[in-house]
């Protein structure tokens, strides 16, 4: 029926049950619960159609199905649990993720301190190596694999031999996807590795709307990032701002489709229509007026702690935004930011313009001054912090710690990830490289306090309040319950673990 | 020199291999080539050698790469579609005597030999 199949593993193939944050577990492994009941929590199978087209797919995925749709294959976006009959007929195999063999934070931290792989790699293994898969290969399946986490493929090898993938594709695809489409339906010859460079990323008009829904509604209004932090990627691609027509489309077809409620993505949505780091404030309240006259609730993918801050003090923006958003349908809603480090030193060398436009010497402050902000305003944000850094010191990492402590008024969770090389770093060997030592343990444990100061807070007055979540709830009072009694002796067994590791 | 060049390497990607490649891109890049066409010949086709070309890779953040893969047998086939082509062709190799016989083979067929 198709020639052209899109799909990934069950851990991207999910909607987290309409809970984006309940991924994050799909990048550990099953702790202190079954796998198939922790898969459960954190990927429930997705709705089909009677052919095996997912209801909601990675918003990614979808603009790669739209792209190839527009040029006239027969494509479709499957779920994994009902590939195999497609797989009988298809020339064409795309896969995507997000983190295709748990390398990247948080699954690798999961991974190094439980010593147990994470169920995003084993699922993407089990996808891999299903007889299905195996067999339409030997027929002459071509497998194209891309998404945020291509890169993985060239520090595993041996498995992209082993599991017959024929290109691996890093970038944005919109302008290169066809052609390799093309090229592999007439059994052209497909180059190995592509890299979309800087020229090659499509413009504004270049970039399809969805055809179909997309994971919890997710739409992208901004891509690129005007801040060239050290450690990133996105930063290297020009900043384009999606048009109002072009997210209104996007908004209807997830409503068409019954998707109701949506998240904003962006690498920092405070700079919506910003050509720089001040942001705008009639382009953002017109933003959220549009998608909140289509979505029931909202929430942000990504904001920047300074965007936060500068919204607020110079334009009340995101009280402005909170009377926007919070109404019947929700109280709060969440995003993602990033702290990565409590040393201004640090912040000065890796993320100068992170602060902007503020001095870097001001970021604890500002971080500080964003979590008060947003916990007055019922935005919960999972913070990262990044250690490992290159250049890092022992001082930078305890100006972390200290930073934690001023942040413990505000309702968060804050998660500790350890250095991954992108960016201008990306050549970096962390394998070998991170060493964790002391000042680090300190920093993952406060973090630790952190959590289960504010998980039951979040999880029953926001994240999980009323009836139709009471299993879920329940599910994760048990594996907060067991954590803690993991934790209870946190102490003696990190001394334990210094000795082996002086030892070693 | 347009915006679009083939970047031949033969043979393993040794240390020399590796050098000779970073500093030949360094220099196309500064003469304003957006794209590579990165062709890599090997005795037997084999995803070992990406190993070698990884630091390579994962160190260009702005250059547009295709990394194609072709067995050493197919080498004067492949240069001479590439240069009848029109395509401006640069060979790198680690390897000696191979890099000096595939220098005299592109510099022949350069000159319609």
């Amino acid at each position: 029926m198709f020639d052209v199949i899109l799909t990934t593993d069950r851990t991207m193939m999910t909607n987290h049950h309409g809970k984006e944050f309940l991924g994050f577990m799909a990048t550990g492994p099953a702790l202190g619960l079954p796998e198939p009941i922790w898969l459960w929590v954190c990927a429930p199978k997705m709705k089909t159609d009677d052919v095996g087209r997912a209801w909601q797919a990675p918003y990614g995925m979808r603009k790669i199905e739209a792209v190839l749709m527009d040029a006239g294959f027969k494509v479709a976006t499957i779920d994994p649990d009902r590939l195999d009959k497609h797989l009988r007929r298809a020339k064409v195999l795309l896969l995507s993720h997000h983190d295709y063999f748990a390398l990247c934070p948080p699954s690798s931290e999961w991974w190094s301190v439980t010593k147990k792989e994470p169920v995003n790699a084993k699922s993407f293994r089990r996808l891999m190596e299903r007889p299905a898969l195996r067999e339409a290969k030997r027929r002459g399946l071509k497998i194209i694999a891309g998404g945020p986490a291509a890169w993985q493929w060239l520090w595993k090898v041996d498995k992209w031999l082993e599991w017959g993938v024929d290109t691996v594709v890093d970038g944005e695809a919109e302008k290169v996807v066809a052609d390799l489409v093309s090229k592999a339906l007439n059994d052209e010859p497909l180059p190995r590795y592509v890299y979309v460079g800087v020229d090659e990323v499509p413009r504004l008009e270049e970039i399809p709307t969805i055809k179909h829904a997309s994971v919890n509604g997710l739409i992208e209004v901004t891509r690129g990032c005007p801040r060239n932090c050290k450690f990133c990627s996105v930063t290297l691609r020009p900043l384009r701002h999606y048009t109002f027509d072009m997210i209104e489309r996007e908004l209807k077809v997830n409503v068409s489709e019954g998707v109701t409620d949506g998240i904003i993505h962006s690498e920092d949505v405070l700079l919506y229509g910003s050509r720089g780091v001040e942001p705008e404030p009639d382009a953002v309240i017109k933003l959220h007026k549009l998608v909140k006259s289509y979505y029931k609730k909202i929430s942000w993918s990504h904001a920047s702690l300074s965007a936060i801050k500068r919204a607020e003090e110079r334009h009340k923006l995101v009280s402005k935004v909170r009377e926007m958003i919070c109404d019947d349908n929700q109280d709060y809603w969440g995003v993602e930011v990033g702290i990565e480090t409590g040393s201004v030193n640090l912040a000065k060398k890796i993320m100068p313009a992170k602060s902007a436009p503020y001095p870097a010497e001001m970021w604890p402050q500002v971080v500080e001054d964003a979590f008060a902000i947003m916990h007055e305003n019922h935005i919960i944000p999972a913070a990262t912090l990044i250690l490992g850094l290159p250049e890092e010191t022992e001082d930078d990492v305890m100006k972390t710690a200290e930073l934690l402590d001023r942040l413990k008024p505000y309702r968060s969770l804050i998660v500790p990830m350890f250095f991954v090389p992108m960016g201008y770093f990306k050549t970096h060997d962390w394998f070998t490289r991170v060493k964790i030592r002391d000042e680090h343990i300190e920093v993952m444990k406060r973090c630790l306090d952190h959590a289960l100061y504010w998980t039951n807070d979040i999880k029953n007055k926001f994240y999980l309040k009323g009836p139709s979540r009471a299993p879920l709830r329940w599910m994760l009072k048990l594996f907060l319950a067991y954590v803690r009694w993991r934790t209870g002796n946190i102490d003696k067994k990190i001394e334990e673990w210094k000795a082996r590791r002086d030892d070693s | 020199m347009s915006d679009e060049v083939e970047l031949v390497i033969i043979g393993k990607v040794t240390d020399n291999a590796r050098r000779a490649l970073f500093e030949s891109f360094s220099a196309l890049r500064s003469k304003g080539v957006k794209k590579i066409n990165l062709r890599a010949f090997m005795q037997r086709a084999s995803l070992e050698y990406i190993e070698g070309l990884r630091e390579f890779l994962l160190a260009n953040m702005v250059t547009s790469i295709r990394l194609y893969e072709h067995d050493l047998s197919e080498l004067r086939d492949v240069l001479e579609r590439l240069v009848k082509g029109g395509k401006e062709v640069f060979a790198i190799s680690g390897e000696e005597p191979l890099r000096s016989q595939v220098l005299d083979l592109l510099n022949s067929l350069k000159s319609g030999g």
